[in-house]
């Protein structure tokens, strides 16, 4: 079931959704997964090394690659990447990680900051 | 160049909310709500506040709605004209109200959250053994203090001891049991129970705590409250320490009634042979919720109104285990008072057999109670697993006072 779209995919000619990159990425999972299903750790320990290669930026492309391929553990796995690499981080790194500006005016940031100011308690350093 | 890889423009909705739902930690969605408008406006479109809350309390499946008490104490008026339509508004006010009662389900301070007993389903010898005894002080009392069941001579029979918590609205973590030693009964049994098994719930009318529970007569208390919570069964050890009952995950009571149930019997009484439970001690240990959150309207069914108090701060109650003794309510030191008076007085008019010295090295009690918490004294080290819990030292010293 998990190869169907994988077919489709090399039966596709024009395929726009994922790039080459990515599928070399995202495909050789499955095996993986099955190799060293048993062993967490193990699994754990190739997920890292996968990310140390791999940018944030590339890790959106990484989840609509598994989403197109449904690819459910992949997809899971990636954004439990991502939940994990903003975890306890501050706003500003959270924003520097997705590229993203803060659209917000002054007042209303700094109304958020006070309504939240638990949040920002304890947070890692950038 | 793409320097914007917001995920939100490239991934469907679902994708995203599922994205998100992989924060687990209140503070990691309320930082990602702050990001920038469109991350904040899909936090609460979402609703991902309430089904953080949700995941880690289902009990608050049952909120028809929420409210907010601004800082007069009436209800925030919608404003009129506004451009919000009256939609985004109730969504950003379950935002604001689930992301402060996701915080202070976690910060709000550890404490002892029995209010008053309201009542058992047997006492033998009333009022001398009475529930109320369960709530004495242990270190003082717990070795001439215990509630007692009536006795039976199946086995199998139940009993019940039901409390009223400090406020409805408070999760609760852990219940501690101490059965009780009859060290003036040869042998000095332990009248222990089998298992235990915890359920919450609120009463099936109004302000109606049972009070007319209290006493030798019983109407069921199963016909005065009406349960939501039911927890696993606990085995209990046949051990005179105070047992730790950890729930398998933090559960809100709302209602503010809590019930233990006794199961199974194993410790007859060797004057007439009936199976008695006995026992000298209880503690239900939480975070009260109240007033910062307030629940109303309960219905029978279960469903009730939760109304989050501006006027209250959120953030002062830190609960740290280098805390110094926490604090027990006015409530519950008055309560305690009246137990400890009523059980002294009682004292001095019955009298209460010698039990033989020199069982000193069997005389075990609470241990390991964090922070110099002195409530309890340690003797023989038993297996018991007390963490992170602290009472009153006030309470100690008030009560050294009155013995004075």
């Amino acid at each position: 079931m998990k190869f169907c779209t994988v077919k489709q995919y090399f039966d596709d000619e024009n395929n726009n959704n994922v790039t080459n990159g990515i599928a070399t990425t995202v495909i050789p999972l499955p095996n993986k997964h099955l190799k060293i299903k048993a062993n967490n750790k193990e699994m754990e320990q190739y997920e890292q090394e996968l990310l140390r290669n791999v940018m944030p930026q590339e890790l959106t492309k990484l989840i609509l690659a598994a989403n197109y391929l449904n690819f459910k553990e992949a997809l899971d796995f990636f954004c439990r990447t991502v939940a994990n690499a903003i975890q306890n981080k501050s706003v500003d790194y959270v924003r520097k990680f997705f590229g993203l500006e803060s659209d917000f005016e002054p007042g209303e940031e700094e109304k958020l900051c006070k309504e939240f100011a638990w949040s920002f308690e304890g947070v890692d350093e950038d | 160049m793409e320097a914007c890889m917001d995920f939100m423009n490239w991934l469907d909705l679902d994708m995203s909310v599922k994205l998100l739902m992989h924060l687990k930690d209140q503070s990691d969605l309320a930082r990602v709500s702050s990001v920038s408008r469109s991350w904040r406006d899909f936090v609460i479109a979402n609703g991902l506040f309430k089904q953080l809350c949700l995941r880690m309390f289902p009990q608050l499946s049952k909120v028809t709605h929420v409210m907010e008490l601004n800082n007069c104490g009436a209800k925030e008026p919608v404003e009129v004209g506004s451009s919000h339509s009256m939609e985004w508004e109730s969504l950003a006010r379950d935002h604001r109200v689930y992301a402060t009662l996701a915080r202070v389900c976690t910060s709000f301070r550890v404490q002892d959250c029995i209010s008053e007993a309201i009542s058992a389903s047997s006492t033998d010898n009333y009022p001398k053994e009475t529930i109320d005894n369960t709530l004495l002080p242990a270190d003082i009392v717990s070795q001439r203090a215990y509630w007692s069941s009536k006795g039976q001579s199946n086995p199998a029979v139940p009993e019940t001891l039901t409390y009223k918590l400090v406020s409805e609205f408070c999760v609760i973590t852990e219940i501690y049991i101490h059965p009780f030693k009859a060290y003036f009964q040869r042998g000095s049994p332990i009248y222990s129970a089998k298992a235990v098994r915890f359920r919450m719930g609120h009463p099936k009318s109004p302000n109606d705590f049972g009070s007319h529970l209290l006493g030798d007569s019983l109407p069921s208390a199963d016909d005065t409250f009406i349960w939501t919570y039911t927890s696993p069964e606990f085995a209990m050890a046949q051990d005179s320490c105070l047992q730790k009952f950890r729930l398998p995950e933090p559960v809100l009571c709302i209602g503010g009634i809590l019930q233990i149930e006794l199961l199974g019997r194993v410790q007859t009484q060797e004057i007439d042979g009936l199976f008695y439970i006995c026992i000298s001690h209880v503690h239900v240990v939480g975070r009260c919720l109240s007033p910062a959150f307030v629940v109303e309207n309960i219905q029978p069914s279960g469903t009730f109104v939760l109304k989050k108090d501006m006027r209250c701060k959120f953030h002062t109650q830190q609960s740290s285990p280098d805390n110094e003794a926490q604090e027990i309510s006015d409530d519950q030191l008055q309560s305690r008072f009246r137990y400890l008076r009523n059980y002294l007085r009682n004292l001095n008019v019955i009298e209460i057999d010698e039990y033989e010295s020199g069982e000193e090295e069997d005389v075990v009690e609470i241990e390991e109670y964090e922070s110099g918490e002195e409530e309890y004294e340690s003797g023989e080290e038993e297996d018991v697993e007390i963490e992170e819990y602290g009472s009153g030292e006030e309470e100690d010293e008030a009560e050294e006072e009155y013995l004075l």
